[in-house]
Formats: C-alpha cells, structure tokens, sequence
C-alpha cells in the first residue's frame, strides 16, 4: 500500500501540473447526524441512514468499482464524517440496515406481481427488486462493512477523503476555540481509526469558517478546507485570482472556495440537472401513494410504515418528473441514464469554457471545485452516482482521444502541486442560506446556544478542576469522556438546521435536550465522586461511538487557549484586552493564574478536606476597595501590612479588590493571593453609588468564581463600608462568618452629624455592616466608643487592635536587638549632601521645618494649622510649613494660605510617595497631625517611628498614641494657640524634641508592631471561629 | 437568596450572570444574557427598587475593526424588558462590537452589569475599502467617549475626582 500512495502522491501533482486550461475537484460531503436509537429501530430519523445506504453510499461505492473495473481513472473528493463513520462501523445498525435493505427488497419483489396489471411500473418494480438484491449481496460479501470498500478505493488512489468536525458542530458558534480544537482532533483521529492515516483536508461543517479557525486547524496538522466562493470575494487583501485559485490562510492553510456556477448547475431543483424530466420524481414513493381509497392496498402499504401507520419514503417511486403540467409519467431508466451522459457532456465543457475564461485572468493553474452533500446524488438526485460515473467516462474518453484540456483532482493534489498561492484573511463565512449563519441562529433556534454554551462552561469548569486527579480510576475518565461525547453531540449543527427547516423541529429540540441533560447527568457525578454506572453504561450503550474520544486532548485544548489568544490579535473569539474581559470569563482567568489547584478528590477525600480545613490553617478572604500599589488612604497599606503578617502566622489570604491598570489580575504578593477584578469602564457618567454597586457587584462574582474553583474560606474579613454590598451578599450566600474592621465613620468625618443623603446612605451601610458582623474591629480605644454608640453594637462585639507601622530601623542590624534595647534610636539622615541638597529646595538653612502628611480633607485640619503659623512665626519667625499630600480641600487651603499672608513660608509638595515621605521626615524639626477627626492616626506613627518629634491634636486615635509631655504634646483639637503653643516649644527646645521623639520611637516598636497586632487578629479570628 | 450546600457551590452564582454576544450576519448580532437571583438582589437592596420596575437595556457598542482598542465610536440602547436575547438589526458590517447589559437608575444613567467579548462583523461589500477609509472620520464622532476615557486614565482609577478614600465630598 506504502508503495501505492508513493506513486498516487507523485502522480496526483503532475495531473494538476498537466493540465491544460485547468482542474476540477469534484468533492461530495457524505454526512448524517448520529441517529442510532438504541432501544427504538423504527425511529423515522435513523431511516434517513438506511436511505442514504440503499440509495447513495452503496450505489457510489458500486459505480467505483465500475470504473475500477472498466480501468476509468477518477479522482474524487468525499467527506465522510465521524457520525456516519460510526453508524457504518456499528454492527446494530448494520444488522438493522440489513434487515430494512431485506425488507426493502420483499417489498420491491411484491410490488411486481401487484403491478402486473401496469407494465411500465412492473419494469420499475423488478429494476428496483434487482438493484437491491444486488446490494443486499454485495453488503452480506463485505460482511456489512463498507469502510473498508472506501478505504479501499482510498488506496488504490481514485477517492481522496477529508474529515470533519466530530459530530459536525457549527464552529463559530462554540464558545471556547478549546471545544472547536477538540471536535476537529476527535474528528481527525476518528478518520485515522478508520483509515490508517490522519487526513490532510477537512470539510468546516457548514463550510463555516471564522478567523480563529485558522491557527486550530494548522496546529491540527490539516492543510486544506473549504469556503464559500463569497468568503474570498471579501477576504483581505482580495485574491488577485479571483475565486479560481485557492488562498492560504494567516497560517497557511489551504482555503479552496467553492464554485457557485457549477453548484448552480447540480444543487438548483428547477434550473440543475435534477430537474430534468427525465429523470425520477423523488415525491411520488408508494409509501405516500398508495392506501388512500382501498383497505387492501393500505393494509398491503402499512406494514412497511412506521408503526404508528405515519408513512413514509419506501424508495419505490414509479414515476419520472415529466413537466411542470400534467400527470407524472412512469420513469424509464433507459432515458435517464441517456440524460446522465448529456449531462455530464454538459457539465465538463461548461468547465472547460469556465477555466478558459478564467485562465486569461489567473496567475497560476486555475480550478474549479465543485462541493455537494454527497446524499444529494442517488438519494435525492436518483441518477447522480449515474452522472458522476458519466463525467468521469467521459472525460477518460477526451484524455484518450488527446484532448488535455482539463484534470479531475483532489484539493490536496493541488496543494502538493502548487506550494504558494496568495496569503489573505477571510472573515466569518458559510455556505449556508445568505452566507453566514441565518440558518443556525434565528428566533426558532437561537434559544439552543445559552444551553450550550452554559454546558461548555460546566464541562471544562469540571474538567479541568479535576485535571489532576485522573490517572487512577477508569470510571472517571468514562464519565469525562462521555460528557464530552453527549456535549458534542448536542452541539450538531443538523439540530439548529432542523429547527430551522421545520422538518421535525420536535426531534432536533429532543436531542439537543436529551444529550445536554446527559451532560450534566454525568458532570455532576464527576464533581461529587457519586458514581451512577448503571446510568453512565446506559448512556456508553446508546452512544457507541467515537472509541478514540479522550478527555485530555480537550484538557490540552484549554489549556493551549491563552497561548493562542495573546498570539493572535486578530482572533476575535478571546478578547484579551483588559477593559473586554468579561466579568463572567474572571473564572476562566482564574482558573489560569492560580498557581495551586486545589485537589478535588471523591467524595470520601472531600471529607478529609473539609477535616483539614478545620485545622489550623484558615482561609480568609479580605474584601478591601483599595490594595497596593492602589493607595489613596491608609486603608490600602493597613490592609496589606496586616495580611502579610497574618500570612506568617497560618492564614491563607485571599484579597479581592479592584483593577489598577498595569498591575496583574492575580499576583502572590508576600504570601497574600491578591485578585484585582476588572471594572468594565461606564462609557457614559454613571453616580457615585452605582459605582459603588459595580464594584461589589464584582467582587461577589470574582469571589464565586474562587469558590467554584474550589477554594473555600473560612471567614470574610471586610474593611469599611464601601465593600458593605458584596461582604453581605456572600456572607448570606455561603454562610460564612463575617469579621468587619471600621476604620474611619462617616459620622465621624463629619463631626457627628450626618446631613445630606449620601452622609446618610453610608451611615446606614456602616450600621448594617456592623450589625451583620459576627465581630468588628477598630484601631482604637476612642472608635471603640464611637461605635459601640453610634451602631448600638454591644463592647463585646467590638475589639480594639491599633494598626501598625515599620520602623526605620527595623531592616537594620539594631533592630534584631531591640528586644534587649529598645532605645536604640533611628539615625535620622539629616547631614548627608543628598538630604541637603533636598533641603535647599525647600528651606534655606536656618529655617525651622513644620511638616505635615495626609490628605487634604476638612478633618485633618490643616486649616488650623495655617492659623497656628502665624502665631509660631511671632517667636520662630523662619518656622516654614511643608504640607504634603493631595485632596478635594487643596485649593481651598492655597487659597487661604495667601489670605493669611503665608504664601512665602507655606509649600505645597502635592502626592508624594513613600521615599518622598521619608525624606521630608529627615529634614523636619517637627511633625504636626492637627486632626479634627481621626480614627488611628498612622502617619502620626510613621513619624515616630522615624524619629520625628510630634505634636497632635488631642482627638480619637491620636490621643491615645501620645502620651503627653512625655513622647510627644497634644494640643487642644481645632484650638489655633494651643497648637502653636506646643509646636513654638518643640522648635525652641530641641533636646526636649529629641527626647520626646527617642520616647516615641520606643513606644511604636514595642506597642505598633505588626508582628503583635497579626496575632491579637488572629485571637479575634478564633473567637469568631469558637462561636 | 442563594443557600449552596457543599454539593451544589460549583458551577452555580457565576454561572448564571452570562452575556454572550455572536454574528448572525454581517448586520445582525444577537445577543443573550442571564442575571443571577442573587445579582438581582444586591441591586434590589441598593437600589431600593424591585428588579421589574427598572428600566433594562441592552447597550451595544461599536468599535472601529481595525482597532478596537480605542473608545467605542458610538453606542445604541435597546430596551429589552423581561426578553433575556435580543437581536441587534442594521449593524455596520466590517465593524467589532461588544455588549452591556444593565439597567438605568433614579438619574435616568445606564448602569452596566455585564459586559460581552468583542466580536467582529464579517464584511459582505466588495466595496469595503472605502469603508476603511471612512473610518477615521467616524471615530470623531464620538469625542464624548474619547475624552470619557482618556479621564479614566488620568483620575488615578476612580471616575469621581471628589472621592477621598472613604467618602464623597463635595465640591465646595
């Protein structure tokens, strides 16, 4: 045989090379649905098989072996796809074809003594009664397997065969280019089991093409398929060949476009060949004619109806089309065959005049390829097989009589012969009615893709969380396996087709429900290790098809998908774009970045998980509305400071916060899994609080998307209101624990009264927060209070746990020891040239540094500072005020700055970052934090613990971190002499603020240490746990 | 609202908040979307409005084909009531599209609770360089959404200059 394709596989390229004016391909797709009914024979759709075998598969492999015979050579294209493979290969349906084919012929034979009274009928009659004996005898000589008859003349050279899709989905429609990659390698390795061979060319179900097919089908190995004439008309840029040499794709895949003239001439009923009166009425079959007025003869008809006495097509129909008018005539078989041979003259020189026309304008070889539903000839079109065995006869009769003008080649002799043709990108295509997929989605069908794809979903959600658990047991790879099948199944183009005919709209919607139920049947047995093999055999049983069907070649699939994505921009399947990711795809991301998948075992397995998870280890997910390097308060950095510490101390941290472009969805930062979700921008103007909605909206969705993907928490910790919708909702949903921390009320911000509907709205989502919290925590003693009245939340409710900070020192060696001495103070770099020369840009050298930090809202206060400057400038008079940060009140404290006359001795650094911040502590005589409200205070820390002398206002948080005239003065809240008092002594006393501060820095590294505050967190997390 | 046992927490909540977007033609998209149970009550909660009586619709937008990266060139809204699909009619072949689906709130404001892939029409004119060539004057149209976007990218992430951490503060 090796031999036997050498040759072909030289021979075929010199018949393209040789050809005068140019090729034809002649390609017939042979496909059905897979209708095998285990339990029901007499279903009117597994028919539609034994038709196509009695009246088109049989008769095409008799009519080659004619011209085998008869030393004609041919050359012709089929596709056979993976479901009729199947029904072929099945040994019920070969049984049952048998017994149908037998009957058919008992039929044949009892209709020529019933018509012995009508002469021209009786001739059609034994015609009839003799071909199907014929094929009933050939069918028992091949042991009723007829791949092998295929293969044979596959062999031999003559038949070229392509594959398909596996159950001839409409591949533009999946959802995932994974399930696309898998029905095309199932189809390809279902074409090897029966072949011998992985197919070079593929029929696109529908000829449906869309651009991210191309990459798949390279990668799959094919090199060519077939378009749609229209699909090259508009590719990009466009063919310089028009339509009569093939184009390759982006990744050079052969597209070879259909011709539309030829099609024209065999598809069309009223102007084709089939049309011809000659040749037989496909309408007028005894199954329908006979039994209307006489009991006899329907009780002679009905025992070869469907049971329910529904008739059907017998494949006995006596009459030819005749014309338009008038009664139909018997069918003479002799003038049909004689209109084969006209048509087929008819056809081969239309072609020669085509690529005659063509050749002027071509560059290269032309040809011209003719596609057809392969049951069109002889089903259908009864003398088709004829008409093809005529051209062939016909055009070895030209060859012989020296006229070369045209080869009969496959696509792929072509693709041998001609190694380039123009590169071009098609977009989407079909050959279907309009020329894309009105046919497979339209309001009768439409409803069938959110099943679908909710099923695709399913399936490689299941698949691939339990992807690293097969292996081991053959039962979980049959039920992967077989939800994968009954999916495909579900997924054939010929139900949306069905619906869309109106033919028995009620089976294709059967179906579609039937597979996809089966479906989900046997993922949910998948995912809860609850195994039902009496059902998964039945459902093995219905289906036996597809042996080579492998799960890991889907997993493979998937997992190639990203790859694929980031590679090919011009795939629109899979947006990559941040700003396009959908919400609902977070999981599929998810699923990517998670560097652990957890295990999903069985269901005793998950018992032990769950024992597991009682242990020590906990999983908490922290729901936090701003998350490094997202910082705009002291939330973000509190948040982040606590959890990498909590990491240290047997805590699984999962932060789900938002997006900040150039940062990646999910990262591992110290520990901490941080997923930042994407909020899809509002292109037009949205309110504050819907944004506000948006965002919880996607945390819960982010959050069940983690859950789906097995990884369970144990509690919610949620910081602040503004995460209030989202910790509700999946506290509720998943019944988990919720610890809440307060870190600012809005009561609070606006000294205790809330005036307008917004300061109401937040205040109402603080109280609710708090109320649904199994605990709360706050920073301080004094918010402790505020919101124990303020939440009517009872003290026990309420744990106070002061955030923390980094010292400078930490990192240094002293910080080792500090356990033994904590008076070791930081060195503060105030005399390097560096520091100087940052110093000159601000001050002159003997100015006296103010320094405040924080945002520039109404309750820091700055505005009483501004005041208290003048009053210090009377005694200090080069005191100079350095204001860093950024807020809503910035321009109205510029404003008063030059009211007060302070423009010279007042700079505005704007946003700094931490580097900034530190340097501007190193060059400062004296920080000052006058809050009018303040919950904590961290900034107040951070300069402690930088060795900056302090002085706040005597309100909150800051209260308690100061202990007066000892490590630092507290000034009356909002009182302008009292803060210019303390800040006056502080810069006219420099050893008494270099003592407070060494106090200071020895208070933040005892009290303030993260390492200190993870645990009482973790204390207050085992109480909630304890409940 | 949603009580998941251990056996049915998978594949459940985020199932059911789809939107998918497919070409039926070069004109023609059509689309189709599910909002969870649960979705619906967070809206409810905040909102303060049952689902029903909010306006729902369905926002297609329209991206240049040759980059769809940059601002949509414009958008159409369709009212779409209980339907969960909607056939989008008269799009411009040779363009990408993507879908929102939402509802509008007290201020008359969409508010998008799903977002679609981007898909791409196919071209069916012969003709469709000139379309390429139209396309740079298109995108001025829509300059509102151009300046929309690029004040994303310099707001520090928030659409509201006025929000400070953990409040909105007013403008005075």
């Amino acid at each position: 045989m090796s031999q036997l394709l050498e040759a072909n596989s030289t021979i075929s390229p010199n018949r393209v090379r040789k050809a005068g004016d140019g090729c034809v391909a002649l390609v017939l797709h042979a496909h059905l649905p897979y209708v095998r009914h285990n339990e029901q024979a007499e279903r009117l759709e597994e028919r539609w098989f034994y038709e196509a075998m009695t009246e088109t598969y049989l008769p095409l492999l008799d009519m080659f072996d004619r011209l085998e015979r008869d030393r004609v050579p041919y050359r012709l294209t089929m596709t056979l796809t993976p479901t009729l493979l199947a029904m072929m290969d099945d040994p019920l349906m070969q049984l049952r074809y048998d017994r149908y084919l037998s009957r058919s012929v008992e039929l044949a034979q009892s209709e020529i003594a019933r018509t012995a009274q009508q002469p021209e009928l009786q001739t059609v009659a034994d015609m009839y009664a003799k071909h199907w004996s014929y094929l009933l005898q050939r069918f028992r000589d091949w042991d009723r397997a007829i791949i092998p008859q295929f293969k044979r003349h596959y062999d031999a050279g003559h038949l070229e065969l392509m594959t398909c899709a596996l159950t001839h989905a409409f591949l533009p429609f999946l959802k995932h280019p994974a399930l696309a990659e898998a029905q095309i390698e199932y189809g390809i390795r279902e074409h090897e089991r029966h072949f011998g061979v992985r197919p070079d060319g593929i029929w696109l179900p529908e000829c449906a093409y869309v651009p991210h097919l191309s990459k798949l089908l390279q990668q799959s190995g094919i090199r060519y398929f077939i378009v749609d004439q229209h699909a090259l008309q508009h590719a990009e840029p466009i063919p310089v060949n028009d339509t009569f040499v093939p184009i390759a794709t982006e990744d050079g895949v052969y597209a070879f476009p259909r011709d539309a003239m030829s099609s024209h001439q065999v598809w069309s009923s009223h102007e084709g060949y089939p049309g011809d009166p000659d040749y037989r009425e496909y309408y007028r079959d005894i199954g329908y004619d006979l039994g209307w007025y006489d009991e006899d003869e329907w009780n002679y008809i009905k025992p070869h109806l469907l049971a329910d006495g529904a008739r059907i097509n017998t494949g006995l129909k006596y009459y030819r089309i005749t014309g338009s008018n008038g009664e139909k005539q018997p069918y003479c078989p002799e003038w049909a065959r004689a209109r084969t041979v006209d048509h087929a003259r008819h056809f081969i020189h239309s072609r020669i005049e085509q690529l005659r026309q063509a050749k002027s304008n071509v560059n290269g070889i032309p040809i011209v390829l003719c596609p057809y539903d392969a049951e069109l000839f002889g089903h259908w079109w009864y003398e088709g097989p004829q008409w093809i065995e005529a051209v062939f006869r016909e055009w070895n009769e030209m060859q012989e009589q020296g006229n070369q003008t045209l080869s009969f080649v496959s696509p792929l002799d072509y693709v041998n012969a001609v190694p380039n043709v123009q590169q071009a990108a098609m977009s989407m295509s079909s050959w279907g009615r309009g020329g894309y997929a009105e046919v497979w989605l339209q309001e009768k069908n439409d409803w069938i893709y959110k099943q679908l794809h909710k099923a695709e979903e399913e399936l490689l959600t299941v698949l691939q969380r339990h992807a690293n658990d097969w292996g081991y047991s053959t039962i979980r790879e049959r039920l992967a396996n077989q939800s994968i099948r009954e999916l495909m199944l579900a997924a054939a183009s010929d139900w949306a087709f069905i619906l869309d005919a109106d033919t028995v709209p009620s089976y294709a919607i059967e179906r579609t429900n039937h597979h996809l139920e089966r479906c989900r049947t046997l993922l949910h047995m998948l995912e809860h290790g609850i195994y039902n093999v009496t059902e998964l055999e039945k459902f093995e049983a219905d289906t036996p098809c597809f042996p080579t069907l492998d799960y890991r070649v889907l997993l493979h699939a998937v997992r190639n998908e990203p790859a694929r994505a980031s590679n090919n921009h011009s795939s629109t399947a899979s947006s990559s774009s941040d700003h396009q990711l959908m919400l609902s795809s977070l999981f599929a991301y998810i699923r990517q970045q998670l560097p652990v998948a957890p295990s999903y075992l069985d269901a005793n397995d998950r018992n032990n998980n769950t024992e597991n998870s009682a242990g020590k280890k906990k999983r908490i997910l922290m729901l936090a509305w701003e998350f490094p390097p997202l910082v705009i308060g002291g939330l973000s950095r509190a948040v982040y400071d606590l959890s990498r510490y909590l990491v240290k101390r047997d805590c699984e941290i999962h932060i789900v916060t938002r997006e900040v472009p150039g940062t990646p969805l999910y990262e591992k930062m110290d520990g901490i899994h941080v997923h930042r979700v994407p909020l899809a921008p509002s292109m037009t103007e949205i309110g504050f609080m819907d944004w506000i909605f948006q965002m919880n909206a996607s945390f819960t969705i982010c959050t069940d998307a983690l859950i789906t993907e097995g990884i369970h928490f144990d509690f919610i910790h949620a910081h602040d209101w503004l995460v209030y919708l989202a910790a509700q909702d999946l506290k509720e949903a998943y019944q988990l624990p919720l610890v809440v921390t307060i870190h600012a009320t809005e009561h609070g911000r606006n000294h205790g009264a809330i005036h307008t509907d917004m300061q109401q709205r937040i205040h109402e989502m603080e109280y609710e927060l708090t109320q649904k919290a199994e605990h709360v925590i706050v920073c301080s003693q004094a918010m402790k209070r505020e919101v124990e009245r303020i939440f009517d939340l009872p003290p026990m409710k309420v744990s106070v746990i002061p955030n923390g900070v980094e010292c400078v020192s930490m990192n240094s060696p002293a910080a080792h020891n500090r356990s033994s001495d904590h008076t070791s103070f930081p060195v503060r770099n105030t005399n390097t040239d560096s520091i100087r020369a940052f110093r000159s840009t601000i001050a002159k050298p003997e100015d006296k540094i103010i320094f405040f930090i924080g945002r520039l809202v109404y309750e820091k206060g700055v505005q009483v500072l501004l005041s208290s400057l003048k009053l210090v400038q009377e005694r200090v008079p080069n005191a100079k005020l350095v204001i860093a940060g950024a807020g809503p009140m910035a321009s109205e404290l510029k404003r008063l700055t030059a009211e007060l006359g302070l423009s010279h001795c007042v700079h505005f650094t704007g946003f700094v970052n931490d580097e900034e911040r530190d340097l501007l502590f190193d060059i400062t005589d004296v920080s000052v934090f006058p809050s009018l409200y303040e919950p904590f205070g961290i900034v107040a820390l951070e300069a402690m613990g930088r060795g900056v002398p302090i002085v706040v206002s005597e309100t909150g948080g800051l209260a308690e971190i100061i202990d007066h005239n000892h490590d630092g003065y507290k000034a009356l809240c909002g009182h302008t002499e009292s803060l210019a008092w303390h800040i006056t002594d502080l810069l006219l006393h420099p050893d008494k603020a270099e003592q407070f501060a060494k106090q200071a820095y020895r208070k933040v590294t005892t009290l303030y240490d993260w390492d200190a505050i993870s645990l009482s967190t973790r204390h207050v997390y085992e109480g909630v746990m304890a409940q | 609202m949603v009580q998941p046992s251990i056996n049915n927490r998978h594949y459940t909540a985020n199932q059911s908040n789809i939107i998918h977007l497919m070409v039926q033609q070069p004109t023609v998209l059509f689309g189709y979307w599910e909002v969870s149970k649960r979705l619906k009550s967070l809206i409810e909660r905040h909102y303060r409005s049952s689902w029903h009586e909010l306006r729902r619709v369905a926002r297609l937008y329209q991206y240049s084909y040759s980059e769809p990266d940059t601002a949509p060139l414009t958008y159409y809204d369709a009212d779409v009531g209980n339907s969960e699909s909607w056939y989008f009619r008269h799009v411009a072949p040779r363009h990408r599209y993507a879908l929102d689906y939402g509802f509008v709130n007290h201020n008359q404001q969409f508010v998008s609770l799903l977002r679609s892939a981007l898909v791409g029409t196919p071209r069916n004119d012969p003709d469709w360089i000139v379309e390429v060539r139209d396309e740079s004057s298109t995108i001025q149209e829509c300059s509102q959404s151009d300046s929309q976007h690029q004040h994303y990218a310099q707001s520090n992430y928030s659409p509201f200059q006025q929000f400070s951490t953990y409040t909105l503060y007013s403008d005075n």
